[in-house]
């Protein structure tokens, strides 16, 4: 009864009220209406990106989206047959004085360009008072090794393990150079691949060729598919506890982002389009020997450049990507797992209680303002760990642009166990 | 969130309230309004559009927004004539009270008129309020309301009238008022809008400018958690954020056709937004061009003096054009890259007023949207009740 009311009641309204108005006004209206909605856009919404192209004929990078174009020296563009010669000559131990070490010694694909000791040991057998460093995104760091503000460039950081007498590296001299070159000039696979590389050059066997080409080689060393960067393409997800982990790495509560933050997980980036680069090091508090926060006389960071005592302990933060495969770790591979790593920066520092390191780091003076105490659990910690694994790229190992090109024992580099640490 | 003048102007309740057209009578009378709405929605914000800097919009269960209190005043001084209005509202989206409008309005003839103060700086129509705020303001503030600090110059009658209006910063999201040299400006948005009336159909257009724009813009629309930075002035753009650097234009288009002796009433609004400079971020500095463009369409019925329904079609198109050395990165860090929703809404709302005393009106409101704002659709329902009081303090 009520809904018949109001439906005659609506009837009459409309006969009586609406249609009997001039249909013009309505007609006008409603064109009015159409030119709005048609200026409103009928399109899809949709983003444009023309990004200026960073591959070429002679290099494609192949970037994931979340990746910026690495920056190049314009001295040494990146060439298909440069990166070739490259990978050969890094893996190549004729390239060392003594024939016994390549770079691949210490920078082995399986650990994620490492070589799984605490401190790197040259072709002599000196040790280097520090642990080698991932080559993975090196093209992305604007200063090299762990304390070296000043070391810029892949060219000018490769004299040093080739001709460095201090400790001794490959161990390069002006007197076993020409023994060198003439080893690499006796292998015909060589000849054409130094001629590609370096077309312009009658002769291509020099020292400084064999450093480009390494260079180029390791500015090829890209990994961008851990399952981290999977679940950023929607290839993957993380699991729970690296779900957390993640969460507590980039939130409030343990900051990590801070120093491993950026797309590489460190916080030195360069890349071609970078204007403004900061190279900071930091003071972990590892160590604090004699209560001023001293550290140990060979390994005491930026200062042993600057001497400045503000610089003492002051280190790179490296890069987390594949860290799972690149313990120990630290500066002087001293923190043997992941899981003491994250308990030290839980703790706000390293305490030693005892023997010629005993310190609390903690209370190191020089101790970087972002190192605090966390109240972290164990179970926070694992995921942590947890999720830092998931930054391991599982394809380095196997990917045939970084592979080991020869296959005879005479040229492979030599690999010590690590029992030798 | 909405605060209450606007809720008086643009209630699909009430179009009464007109500040410019009051009585001539002198009097004071109080503000007071209640608003109160229950979302039933699987999400707490909306969806996080890919706009530069907009974030998504709260959507508490429970939105009280637009409530809030005031006064309004009018009077002669020196022989002339004055109004005054000061009123504070409640802001779901800042969850606090917040002043809303200060404003001191000069009635210098009989067709000039200067209002100084915090005012709405679009000199255009918008649409009524609704339980959510409408997709086009979303778009533009991530908010439904707008309010500015400046001078509106307006010359005309209520059939045709021109209106020139000044802002400080921040009248508009990023609108620094500065150059690249940070020098302040005094003027962050200039508007000039326009309205006129023929028989039953009234039609108001509006251009903002903002000469010197400069806006975070960082994207959270991603699987990974945002670290914050510390930097949160503008002059980290470039080093820790993401910003849109350059400049802005508006083009806000109203029509509306309410008959008085048809129970139908039809309301139209579309708008182009267009920001033009650069998006200056940590990984570089590319060109950019982003374009929003947005329509609504409001078709109302009246059942009864009380009883009305209104169906709701809302949509925007969101266009962004980045050019340059990794753009791509740079677009994705700005929250820019993913952008292949069109945000439509489609809703209807019905309400119901309560009779009761003079100066008061109490509406009881239900809606129903279809949010097609994320890539899988969600429907939306709210009741609400909004209670509005302007009783007359003086003369009594």
């Amino acid at each position: 009864m009520q809904r018949d009311d109001l439906t005659n009641r609506v009837t009459n309204q409309v006969m009586n009220r609406g249609l009997m108005r001039s249909t013009r006004v309505t007609r006008l209206t409603l064109l009015s209406l159409a030119g709005l909605l048609a200026l409103s856009g009928c399109g899809g919404s949709e983003t444009t990106v023309q990004d200026t192209n960073p591959n070429s004929a002679a290099w494609q990078w192949n970037l994931p989206a979340f990746f910026p174009v690495p920056r190049v020296p314009d001295s040494n563009p990146m060439t298909f047959e440069k990166v070739e010669l490259g990978r050969h000559l890094f893996y190549d131990r004729r390239l060392s004085g003594n024939g016994t070490q390549a770079c691949a010694s210490c920078h082995q694909p399986s650990k994620a360009f490492t070589d799984g000791r605490a401190l790197a040991v040259g072709s002599t057998g000196e040790v280097h008072p520090r642990n080698s460093q991932s080559l993975i995104n090196v093209v992305y760091s604007p200063t090299l090794t762990w304390a070296n503000p000043s070391l810029l460039t892949l060219e000018k950081q490769m004299e040093v393990p080739l001709f460095a007498d201090h400790p001794v590296e490959l161990g390069l001299t002006d007197a076993n150079l020409p023994q060198v070159i003439g080893r690499l000039q006796a292998d015909p696979i060589y000849a054409p691949l130094f001629q590609q590389a370096f077309p312009n050059d009658a002769q291509p066997f020099q020292v400084q060729n064999i450093i480009a080409a390494i260079a180029s080689f390791q500015r090829s060393l890209i990994s961008a598919n851990s399952k981290f960067d999977r679940m950023q393409r929607q290839e993957a997800q993380l699991s729970a506890s690296e779900k957390r982990g993640m969460d507590l790495f980039f939130g409030e509560k343990a900051e990590c982002f801070h120093c491993h933050g950026s797309f590489n997980f460190n916080n030195q980036v360069v890349h071609a389009g970078s204007r403004f680069v900061e190279t900071t090091f930091h003071n972990t508090g590892l160590y604090n020997l004699d209560g001023n926060g001293a550290y140990p006389t060979d390994n005491r960071g930026v200062f042993e450049l600057t001497e400045r005592l503000s610089d003492m302990g002051k280190f790179r933060a490296p890069s987390l990507r594949n860290v799972e495969l690149t313990a120990p770790y630290n500066h002087d591979g001293s923190v043997a797992t992941l899981e003491a790593v994250v308990a030290n920066y839980a703790a706000g520092g390293r305490l030693i209680t005892e023997g010629a390191l005993a310190g609390d780091g903690r209370t190191n003076p020089h101790l970087d303002d972002l190192i605090v105490q966390i109240d972290l659990s164990q179970a926070e910690q694992a995921d942590i760990v947890a999720f830092l694994k998931a930054l391991t790229d599982d394809t380095i190992a196997t990917n045939p642009r970084f592979a080991n090109p020869f296959t005879s024992p005479a040229v492979q580099p030599a690999v010590t166990s690590p029992s030798a640490r | 969130m909405p605060i209450l003048l606007p809720a008086l102007l643009f209630s699909p309740l009430s179009q009464a309230h007109q500040p410019v057209e009051q009585t001539a009578e002198n009097r004071l009378q109080a503000l007071v309004q209640l608003d109160i709405r229950r979302l039933n929605i699987d999400a707490a914000t909306s969806a996080n559009l890919p706009l530069a800097g907009i974030a998504p919009l709260r959507q508490d269960e429970w939105l009280y927004g637009r409530s809030g209190f005031g006064v309004r005043g009018r009077g002669t001084l020196y022989q002339q004539q004055f109004d005054a209005e000061a009123s504070w509202a409640y802001s779901d989206q800042e969850q606090k009270l917040l002043a809303d409008h200060i404003r001191l309005g000069w009635q210098m003839q009989p067709q000039l008129r200067l209002d100084l103060g915090r005012m709405n700086p679009l000199p255009a129509e918008q649409p009524a309020a609704w339980p959510v705020a409408d997709l086009l303001m979303q778009g533009l503030l991530g908010d439904d309301h707008w309010h500015a600090d400046g001078a509106m110059l307006q010359y005309g009658s209520t059939a045709q009238r021109l209106r020139l209006g000044a802002f400080r910063a921040p009248a508009y999201r990023g609108g620094q008022g500065q150059d690249a040299g940070q020098n302040i400006s005094n003027v962050a948005l200039w508007s000039l809008g326009a309205n006129t009336t023929y028989q039953d159909i009234n039609i108001s257009a509006g251009l903002l400018h903002v000469p010197d724009l400069i806006r975070e813009s960082t994207r959270d629309n991603s699987d990974v958690p945002l670290p914050h930075t510390h930097d949160t002035d503008i002059s980290a753009c470039g080093r820790s954020l993401t910003c849109v650097d350059g400049n802005a234009n508006l083009v806000w288009l109203g029509s509306r056709w309410q008959p008085t002796e048809s129970a139908f009433s039809v309301a139209g609004y579309a708008m182009w937004r267009q920001e033009r400079g650069v998006l200056n971020g940590v990984n570089g500095l590319v060109d950019y061009q982003g374009d929003l463009y947005g329509g609504l369409v409001d078709v109302g019925y009246a059942w009864t003096d009380r009883l009305s329904t209104t169906l709701r079609a809302e949509t925007l198109s969101i266009q962004h054009e980045i050019k340059g050395l990794n753009a791509r990165v740079i677009a994705r860090d700005a929250g820019l890259l993913d952008n292949d929703v069109t945000p439509k809404r489609f809703g209807v709302l019905f309400s119901y007023a309560l009779p009761v005393m003079a100066q008061q009106r109490v509406t009881l409101n239900a809606a129903v949207i279809e949010d097609q704002t994320r890539p899988e659709s969600e429907l939306v329902s709210s009741v609400g009740l909004v209670w509005r009081a302007e009783p007359t303090l003086w003369p009594r």
